[in-house]
């Protein structure tokens, strides 16, 4: 049922549908045209047909007055001469016949009685006109036109004539010495003329137009269909980039906003391209560090040895991308603590394996020798076969006699220890000589050096790596060992862990929120009876 | 990342020794570019190198590595890696780690050419 169909449900889902939905471009285009170019015409034809009415009117008056002069010109002689019918007779002969189109309705002349002399219907020859018409025009001595109503005189008209009124044209006729009115000219036509004139004109107008319509809305079609179809390659194109095909790119062809357009879209896809698999790239690189990081915080030390005289600190913060530092303690035997920093060279991954390699191979050889120089050496010698040529581990390794408190140093091509004896306000740097483990491959197991030191009560070490003194700020400035040495001193007489936590609280007062530039590694001992 | 640029030329009496100049600083992400660029002198067949450091600002682990693992390349043919003009910085680090042990170091150009030249 038609009523149940167009429900307002219905209706208002039709109209979501035409509003909403999306058309091509094309139809959107083409139905502008196609309004436009429709606008238009009826326009110019709302414009020009009221003065083609009135031009028509006016040629169709125009005819009708020169008709009746010339009948009037041609009767003198039927008004004046018996017998003299003859001339107008052919005049209103020829004027019939020449009225294709059935306009003329009467033609005939009478004389100033109202008789009439000639008709083109000959029954109504010689007979007598009394309507006030008649009465009206016998007196004019010009010419003149009358609308009349068609059964004004209803015999003289047509069998076709279906139409409303007349135009009645007059033309007086005078004789030609005396300019005496001796008669008058009269020639009826159909009023209906000029509409069917107009409506002939317009209807050609209609016609010319539409068929230049039709033609200009084609063109249009065409040309809106080639000016689109970029745009529909367009957004083809950018269906299949959005769909992920990434190395797709458009043909340039188009010498217009569409063509730039295209060259816009192909730079942007490729500069997409790039970021995309510059992402990934980083992904993989920051997932590597990530690993390399959880690998490197299996190898800390999980306890701080806990010692009634020695107050041990230590602090480890890798640096976001560069990995490679560690610090360990040995339990070397029931007396001696080994303490050990060492800095891996490499990044990332790489690094973090050496370390691993690194402090499996130290603890191995470190248990139950005491001799820091001695185990080096032999560290040095398990690791040049498993290394891979350039890779290498600066190392300082100090043994302790945690009764004696004599302190065995070695360093593998690492910082020195820095050790501030007693009251003296300045640190001494241990620092004996030993290349990085790694770089000599042929030390042939030859014992790198020691140095001894007897430790007391109040005695400071300071283990680092060049993270600390070689930390660069955001204005290119090195944080240097003489800075780290003066913030210790300055707090010469307090708890390992408080001094650490003063020169971490300096480092990233230095930093002041820059990028760490390299790990920062730290062991603090301090004899404390 | 830090730059590192490197200008090269030709040196020595049968212009047999590559003279490399750093510019700038070498740390763990442009050492690749280091190594390459080393590959390619050896590829070009000169096996005598002096790496010219008057330029040099800064040089990591990595940077040293580099070194090391190219130190047999050179040896081979005869050749070798020496170092010119290096800052007091980095030769402090050359010194601690041990590299000045493997690779000879020396103030200037000629000395290292003259060595060259005398086969060490």
């Amino acid at each position: 049922m038609p009523h149940k169909f167009f429900n307002t449900q219905t209706r208002s889902e039709i109209v979501e549908t035409l509003l909403k939905k999306r058309t091509s471009i094309k139809v959107q285009f083409g139905f502008f045209i196609v309004l436009f170019a429709f606008l238009l015409v009826g326009i110019l034809l709302l414009l020009t047909l009221p003065e083609e009415k009135n031009i028509l009117t006016r040629e169709r008056e125009h005819l009708g007055q020169t008709l009746a002069g010339n009948l009037a010109a041609g009767s003198k002689d039927c008004l004046l001469l018996v017998g003299g019918e003859l001339s107008a007779l052919e005049i209103i002969d020829d004027m019939w016949k020449n009225d294709y189109t059935h306009d003329i309705q009467y033609i005939f002349v009478t004389d100033q009685d109202g008789k009439i002399v000639v008709h083109n219907n000959s029954r109504l020859m010689d007979s007598l006109l009394t309507d006030s018409l008649t009465q009206l025009t016998n007196r004019f001595r010009y010419p003149a036109m009358h609308h009349v109503d068609r059964f004004h005189y209803p015999t003289m008209h047509r069998d076709d004539f279906h139409g409303r009124d007349i135009l009645d044209f007059s033309h007086p006729i005078f004789e030609n010495v005396t300019k005496k009115k001796i008669g008058t000219a009269r020639i009826g036509m159909s009023a209906d003329s000029v509409k069917r004139l107009v409506w002939d004109a317009l209807k050609r107008v209609a016609v010319t137009s539409i068929i230049i319509l039709l033609i200009g809305v084609l063109a249009a079609m065409i040309w809106v269909r080639w000016i689109t179809r970029p745009i529909s390659d367009l957004a083809h194109g950018a269906g299949i980039i959005g769909a992920g095909n990434l190395s797709h790119r458009f043909k340039v062809d188009s010498r217009n906003e569409i063509g730039e357009l295209a060259g816009i879209f192909n730079k942007m896809t490729g500069d997409l391209d790039r970021a995309q698999k510059e992402l990934i790239a980083k992904r993989q690189l920051e997932h590597e560090i990530e690993l390399a990081r959880s690998i490197q915080a299996t190898l800390l030390p999980e306890h701080i040895p806990a010692l009634c005289n020695i107050d041990i600190a230590a602090y480890y913060r890798s640096a976001r991308e560069v990995g490679g530092d560690y610090y360990d303690f040995i339990a070397i035997d029931q007396e001696h603590l080994g303490v050990l920093i060492a800095d891996v060279s490499g990044k990332s991954v790489a690094a973090a394996f050496l370390m691993g390699i690194t402090r499996a191979v130290v603890r191995t050889l470190a248990v139950g020798d005491p001799s820091p120089g001695r185990v080096l050496a032999r560290v040095n010698a398990v690791l040049k076969t498993n290394l891979k040529k350039g890779m290498f581990v600066t190392m300082g390794y100090a043994v302790i006699n945690v009764r004696t408190f004599k302190i065995l140093v070695a360093s593998a091509g690492h910082n020195p220890l820095f050790y501030f004896r007693g009251d003296e306000p300045a640190a001494l740097p241990v620092n004996p000589p030993g290349s990085a483990l790694g770089v000599l491959r042929d030390t042939g197991g030859a014992p790198i050096a020691e140095e001894s030191y007897q430790l007391s009560k109040g005695d400071l070490l300071v283990y680092s790596t060049d993270g600390i003194c070689e930390a660069l700020n955001a204005q290119n400035e090195f944080y240097g060992d003489p800075r780290m040495l003066r913030i210790v001193g300055d707090r010469r007489t307090d708890t390992a862990e408080r001094i650490k936590q003063a020169l971490v609280a300096d480092l990233d007062a230095f930093y002041a929120g820059a990028e760490q530039s390299d790990d920062i590694t730290l062991v603090l001992l301090k004899i404390t009876a | 990342m830090p730059d590192i640029k490197f200008t090269e030329y030709e040196s020595g009496k049968n212009k047999d020794i590559k003279v490399v100049v750093l510019n700038g600083s070498v740390d763990a992400y442009n050492s690749e570019m280091l190594s390459e660029k080393l590959e390619a002198v050896i590829k070009a067949g000169f096996y005598k190198v002096v790496v010219d450091c008057s330029k040099l600002n800064f040089i990591s682990s990595s940077g040293m590595g580099v070194f090391l693992a190219m130190e047999d390349d050179f040896l081979s043919h005869g050749g070798g890696l020496k170092f010119t003009a290096i800052p007091d910085n980095i030769m402090n680090v050359f010194k601690k780690v041990g590299l000045s042990d493997i690779f000879k170091t020396y103030a200037q150009e000629s000395q290292a050419l003259d060595d060259f030249n005398r086969g060490i």
